[in-house]
């Protein structure tokens, strides 16, 4: 089974501090403006989110396996709901390689494998090199392709 | 190329006119001048606002073309931007065909067809020929078949509702889900209503409470009632060849085709009510509708109301399905319930004391109800998490995997080994800690308004990690079986 380049943890903290960031001004301007307390407790509520996502990327780190079995793809994520899931390429519709800024900077890129599904019609591969990614959607195309036999609804 | 019926222009003018009248109200406010109200401002917006519409609406009708190749059905449409649209006929899901009143006087009708992509209706022809409707659903779906019906045969029925199962329908349609608008009605009734009641005379405060509750659940029920008998009345399933026909309606008149060959799953739905009087329901599943309700009312219903014998039977019609005995989830999963049970009503007791304490101040009738709650919450939680226990469970049997769950609507859904998409396996903190996952058969089926369908819940982990890789395999060599007798065929 495959990990996550380590690296991903970069991308997921820049945007727990993003987040953490939108929670401190929002928390400062309610407790300023509207509890009249002052900016502490907005502060503070800003630190907590930042830490609880830098626990938590961590646990998400660890936990992301993915594998490119014979006949399906295997994912398990999730630290809370912990969810695996199996696409078999025969039910690939398309295959997607994204690279946001944040990825860029670092080198990194993420695969998205679409199906006709209902719920869950598109699962995210992040935190993959910039080669490990075009060899994967590669791959996972020429599987696609290859295990056709019926059309896919 | 075909263009649409030449009613379309009339009708699409005046039902376009709200929005003209809606701009001489606006423009009434404005006109300040004129004493009696119409003065040159708005006559003037009314004349402008009319040519527009009606120059827009027969542009619209002009430059909308559409025909029937040997293998797409292609739309040309568009005023200001142009569209043209191919539609591959192997690819249609679902042509549904509707007419209200004034649509049927004036014979003509809304043809919308469905393909598994996008979430919108990919074409819809406002309006047809009423006749012209008829036919092209028999061309459009005649070829997404390998036995083409011939055109005009009615098919054979394989269900009529009759007027009493019409009736009993209507009076158990008791829509469960209104009672998920409570919170959000007492959020702005309640604070009226509390000071209303609390003004009452003390003999007469809980006596009012219960007229109040008794009026909306009976209103509730009438409502639905009479909703379900207008949706449902004159309800028919026919099969013509290798597809189903529906149509329905006392009103509006709704017909259209689900060919067996798109179909992905089969549900059979039956509420409390329905499972007390032994009947059911049968909802089918194209890729059509992803996302939303069908047209054929809520889901795509085969049948609304049926005894329970004759619903399984058409489902093992369309999908052959042999005996199913349903494993129950491990027994820890009933313990789970209880607790969940008790830690809800519990919650619920403590938002009401919090808000009727905000409202009202500390008056008994808060504590009676928030106590009343409570009470009344712990003691049903061992019978509730029994009954939600009883009523889950999944199934492999030969070709199909079935999954149960819902007490109240309780739904058993049978997904065809070779039409499963994904296989996921979901654990929460919480099922974890009991030692529980849950397994979901994904399929490119709608995804039903009333929550997912095809989920197991609950399985111990072992075997939900075993069922997940099952399903999987099935999956395989189900394609697999299916690609041969393929080649086999001549």
């Amino acid at each position: 089974m495959e990990r996550l380049h380590p690296r991903v943890r970069i991308v997921w903290a820049v945007s727990a501090v993003v987040s953490a960031v939108v929670v401190t001004v929002l928390g400062v301007g309610v407790s300023v403006v509207w509890a009249e307390a002052g900016p502490l407790p907005g502060v503070a509520l800003g630190v907590a989110v930042l830490v609880v996502g830098l626990v938590l990327l961590q646990f998400r780190y660890r936990v992301w396996r993915f594998e490119v079995r014979d006949q399906e793809l295997y994912i398990r994520r999730g630290v809370f709901t912990r969810v695996t899931t199996l696409v078999p390429y025969v039910r690939v519709q398309h295959v997607d390689s994204r690279r946001g800024p944040v990825e860029r900077l670092v080198g990194l890129g993420s695969v998205v494998v679409y199906t006709a599904g209902s719920r869950g019609s598109d699962v995210t591969i992040p935190g993959l090199t910039r080669e490990r990614a075009e060899a994967l959607q590669e791959r996972l195309r020429d599987l696609a392709i290859e295990s056709e036999r019926d059309d896919a609804v | 190329m075909t263009r649409l019926h030449p009613l379309t222009v009339p009708y699409r003018v005046v039902s376009s006119l709200g929005s003209v009248v809606a701009l001489i109200v606006v423009s009434t406010f404005l006109d300040a001048g004129g004493p009696d109200g119409v003065g040159p401002v708005v006559v003037a917006v009314g004349a402008v606002g009319v040519v527009a519409v009606l120059g827009y609406q027969y542009a619209y009708y002009r430059r909308f073309e559409y025909t029937v190749t040997g293998d797409s059905f292609d739309v040309a449409s568009g005023v200001f931007s142009r569209q043209r649209r191919e539609v591959p006929l192997s690819r249609v899901q679902n042509v549904d065909v509707s007419q209200n009143i004034l649509q049927r006087v004036l014979g003509i009708a809304v043809v919308e067809i469905e393909t598994a992509g996008g979430g919108e209706t990919e074409v819809a022809l406002r309006f047809v020929d009423a006749a012209e409707a008829d036919r092209l659903t028999d061309v459009l779906q005649g070829r997404t078949t390998a036995a083409a019906a011939p055109t005009g045969d009615r098919g054979e029925t394989l269900f009529e509702l009759d007027d009493d199962a019409l009736l009993v329908l209507s009076a158990l349609s008791f829509d469960l889900r209104l009672f998920s608008v409570v919170p959000t009605l007492s959020a702005f009734g309640a604070p009226a209503a509390l000071r209303y009641v609390t003004d009452l005379p003390v003999g007469l405060q809980l006596p009012a409470v219960a007229v109040a509750v008794v009026a909306t659940v009976v209103g509730g029920w009438l409502l639905g009632a009479v909703g379900t008998y207008v949706r449902y009345h004159g309800f028919r399933l026919t099969q013509v060849g290798e597809e189903l026909r529906y149509e329905r309606g006392l009103l509006q008149r709704y017909s259209g085709t689900i060919p067996l060959e798109k179909l992905q799953t089969v549900t059979v739905r039956e509420n409390v009510l329905m499972r007390q009087v032994g009947y059911a329901a049968l909802d089918v599943e194209t890729a059509g509708y992803a996302g939303r309700g069908g047209p054929s009312g809520g889901s795509q219903a085969a049948i609304p109301l049926a005894t329970r014998a004759a619903v399984l039977e058409l489902a093992r019609r369309i999908e052959p399905f042999g005996e199913v005995s349903l494993t129950a989830p491990p027994e820890r999963a009933r313990d789970r319930y209880r607790r969940r049970y008790r830690l809800a009503s519990l919650g619920v007791a403590t938002v009401i004391a919090a808000v009727g304490w905000w409202l009202v101040g500390t008056t008994w009738l808060v504590g009676a109800v928030a106590g009343g709650v409570l009470v009344g919450g712990v003691a049903l939680a061992g019978p509730g998490a029994r009954a939600t226990y009883r009523h889950r469970g999944y199934d492999l049997v030969d070709g199909y995997a079935v999954t149960r769950r819902g007490y109240w609507r309780r739904r058993t859904t049978v997904v065809p080994d070779y039409r499963v998409q994904t296989v996921g396996r979901r654990a929460s903190i919480f099922q974890r800690r009991w030692g529980l996952a849950s397994v979901e058969l994904d399929t490119a089926g709608s995804l039903s308004l009333a929550g997912p369908t095809g989920v197991a819940v609950d399985l111990g982990a072992e075997t939900a990690t075993t069922l997940q890789e099952t399903v999987a395999d099935r999956l395989q060599a189900a394609l697999s079986a299916r690609s041969a007798s393929a080649d086999d065929r001549p």
